[in-house]
This record gives structure tokens, C-alpha cells and sequence, in this order.
């Protein structure tokens, strides 16, 4: 009975809680907005050091990109790729490239194509390619955006390539801390081919300005015996976002049926107001987990 | 279950039709906010400038809306502030700023 009641008090207006959710009152709003800064602070400050933490980072890996490659590539009856290590060595550089020269473009402001990158890198190639993608939080983001777009696409489903490599480094572009994966296509030089050098490439650019330093940040993840962290505050915090969202949502729709059942005239915001602009965030939201820019 | 959401949508409706000028105003900004984000995908400096930018809309929206009404409060004000300002450092931890 003493539940019931403290529920009620917490989610329903009342005559006890002047006729308004206790959980919408000014003090509870209040302890949201610390919450919420205690959180910012927290993801902020939390670095690498601690072991079992992941701090500012994106989940999107190696393995995962590998997978759902091949995994499209097998879904039109392509044979799967291969990882290079030397290819991935390639889109490293590529990517540190990126962040020292501070562009986000197939060729560099000096004209440096990806091929150089590749043949630096050793790697002899007949056919070669590269697919970038910035500021994407999951690996299922970033081959959907390359699914959904015709010259990635053609690149990732090219019969011709055999082998792929991949880098995924944190840093800043534009001043802007920025996650960059670089996806990197060859088929390595037949003995019998005379010249190598067809290559493909999605021609976009965007060059940037000012630039600025690689970041200290968690660099790389590059090879596969990435260490998984128990803890993935990226994780931690979207889905908190989304119990909170779904919670205030769910008050908010409580308080304001109680409250036109019971006639009650009160001074505070309007519900309807609070609850369009849950809505338009949650979409935000949900475009800021699944999007990003790809080239 | 179904007349409380028929109860609900109609007052909620008869809400919207008594203030149709400030709904479609928080609407078209809501609308602006989602192209903006479409506009800057990709880009977290931009994106969050316009998730403010929209939390500064709302603000000011619920500030004029309550002025209009006559029932302006610093009681109303603080809860837009709140509200707004919550889900703004929550965007901002998704953001990685």
C-alpha cells in the first residue's frame, strides 16, 4: 500500500505534491541536469588507463567491419576478402596522414594519392581501392553508409579484390575530435602482369584546413587482438540516455492524463511542449548513433 | 486501454488547436533542427551547435508561449531551462565533444 502511494506521489499528480508529478518538480528537473553534467565530466576525464574502461571511443572494429564486408560481399555470391596486414598498415598511414595534414579527402593537399600510401606501405598491387568513413559509433553504421552508397558499394562488392585492410584512429581533424576508418582494397601483383596500376577510387573530396597534431588519444585499432574493455562508457551512456528519455517520456504522458482526468489548473511548462521536444531529440539521437560522413 | 489514449490525445489535440501559432512554430523549429542534423551528419561540432541551437528555441519558445498566456513564471522558465539543459549535456556525451 505504502509502494502504491510513493509511486503515485512520484509519477501522478496529487494533492500532496501540488497536483504534479513529484518527479517533474523543479528539484527532481535539477538533479537530472547534475546527473547529466556529472555524467559529461565522467566520460570526459575517463582515459585509457583505466584498463577496463573505454573512454572516448567508438565501437567499431576490425573484426566487425571484416564480417559484415564479407558478409555483403558473400550475399552477392562474391568469395569473402582476406585481411592484409600490409594493407592495413597502408590505411594507417592514410589515416595519420589525415589527421597530421588535416584533410578528409582521397588525395592529400600535396596531391598524395591512397596508392602511395599502399605502395610506401609494399604492397604490389594489380587492382586497388579505398573507402573512408569519420565520426561513425558502430561498425553496422559504417557498412550500411557504404552500402547505401553506389561507388562504395561497387568498391566493396569489385570481384577483382582479394585481400582488405583497415585502420580505425581516433584523433583531430578540424579541430574536431574525430574516429576515422580507413578502408583499404588490393589484389596483390600476378607475377605475369607487367604494369600494376588500375586502381579505383570513389572520387569525392573535401579538403579541410589549419592543421594540427596527431592526438594523444587511443590511437589505432589495427590487427586483431584489440583488448575489449569491460566497460564501454559510449555504451553505458546511450543506453542511459534512452532509459532516461523513455522514463521522463512516460511521467510526462502520466502527468498530464492524471492531470486533464482531474481538471487541474496548475503554473508550470506545458506537457505537450516537453513532450515534442523529447521527440525531436530522440530522433536526433538515433541519427547521431547511426550516422556519418563517408568519402 | 483505449479510451485513455483517446482521453489523452484529444485534450492533447484540444492543447495543440488552442495554441496552433506556437505548436507550428516549435514544430517547424523541431523540423529545421532534424534537416540541420541531416545537413552536418558527420560533422559533432555542427551537429551539437544545432541541437543548442534547438534547446535555445525551445527555451525562448516556452518563454513567449507562457508570456502570451499571461502565466509567466520563473517557476515555468527554470523548467524549460532545466529540461532543455539536460538533454543537452546528454547529446553531448553521444557526441563525444
Amino acid at each position: 500500500m505504502k509502494i502504491k502511494q510513493i509511486i503515485l506521489h512520484l509519477f501522478t499528480p496529487q494533492e500532496n505534491n501540488d497536483y504534479k508529478a513529484k518527479t517533474l518538480h523543479t528539484n527532481f528537473l535539477s538533479f537530472y541536469l547534475i546527473a547529466a553534467l556529472l555524467l559529461v565530466c565522467a566520460v570526459k576525464n575517463v582515459d585509457t588507463r583505466f584498463s577496463n574502461v573505454l573512454g572516448y571511443a567508438t565501437d567499431i572494429s576490425v573484426q566487425k567491419l571484416m564480417e559484415l564486408t564479407n558478409m555483403e560481399r558473400q550475399n552477392n555470391s562474391l568469395p569473402p576478402l582476406q585481411y592484409n596486414d600490409t594493407l592495413s598498415s597502408a590505411a594507417q598511414k592514410k589515416a595519420e596522414d589525415m589527421f597530421i595534414k588535416n584533410y578528409w579527402s582521397h588525395y592529400g593537399p600535396d596531391g598524395t594519392s591512397p596508392w602511395s600510401f599502399i605502395l610506401q606501405s609494399g604492397y604490389k598491387y594489380q587492382y586497388a581501392g579505398e573507402n573512408l568513413a569519420k565520426n561513425f559509433l558502430f561498425s553496422q553504421g559504417v557498412v550500411n553508409a557504404w552500402m547505401n552508397s553506389q561507388s562504395h558499394k561497387e568498391n566493396l562488392l569489385r570481384k577483382e579484390y582479394t585481400e582488405v585492410g583497415y585502420a580505425i584512429v581516433n584523433g583531430v581533424l578540424n579541430g574536431e575530435e574525430t574516429t576515422l576508418v580507413v578502408q583499404m582494397f588490393g589484389t596483390p601483383i600476378q607475377e605475369t602482369v607487367a604494369n600494376p596500376a588500375e586502381v579505383t577510387t570513389n572520387d569525392v573530396s573535401l579538403a579541410q584546413s589549419k592543421p594540427e597534431p596527431m592526438s594523444k588519444e587511443t590511437p589505432a585499432v589495427l590487427g586483431k587482438d584489440i583488448r575489449k574493455p569491460k566497460i564501454n562508457l559510449l555504451f553505458f551512456s546511450i543506453d542511459l540516455t534512452y532509459i532516461f528519455i523513455f522514463f521522463f517520456g512516460l511521467v510526462l504522458i502520466a502527468d498530464f492524463y492524471v492531470a486533464s482526468k482531474l481538471h487541474v489548473v496548475r503554473i508550470g511548462g506545458k506537457h505537450i511542449a516537453h513532450l515534442i521536444f523529447l521527440g525531436f531529440i530522440t530522433i536526433g539521437i538515433i541519427f547521431f548513433v547511426s550516422g556519418g560522413a563517408i568519402l | 486501454m483505449y479510451s485513455s489514449m483517446k482521453h489523452f490525445f484529444t485534450h492533447a489535440a484540444r492543447e495543440i488547436q488552442k495554441n496552433s501559432f506556437d505548436y507550428l512554430i516549435l514544430l517547424s523549429g523541431g523540423i529545421l533542427f532534424l534537416l540541420s542534423l541531416r545537413l552536418y551528419q558527420g560533422n559533432r561540432m555542427y551537429s551539437f551547435v544545432s541541437v543548442a541551437a534547438f534547446c535555445v528555441l525551445y527555451i525562448l519558445w516556452g518563454v513567449h508561449h507562457h508570456f502570451k498566456l499571461r502565466n509567466l513564471h520563473l517557476k515555468n522558465i527554470v523548467e524549460y531551462i532545466l529540461i532543455g539543459f539536460t538533454f543537452l549535456y546528454l547529446v553531448k556525451i553521444i557526441l563525444v565533444i
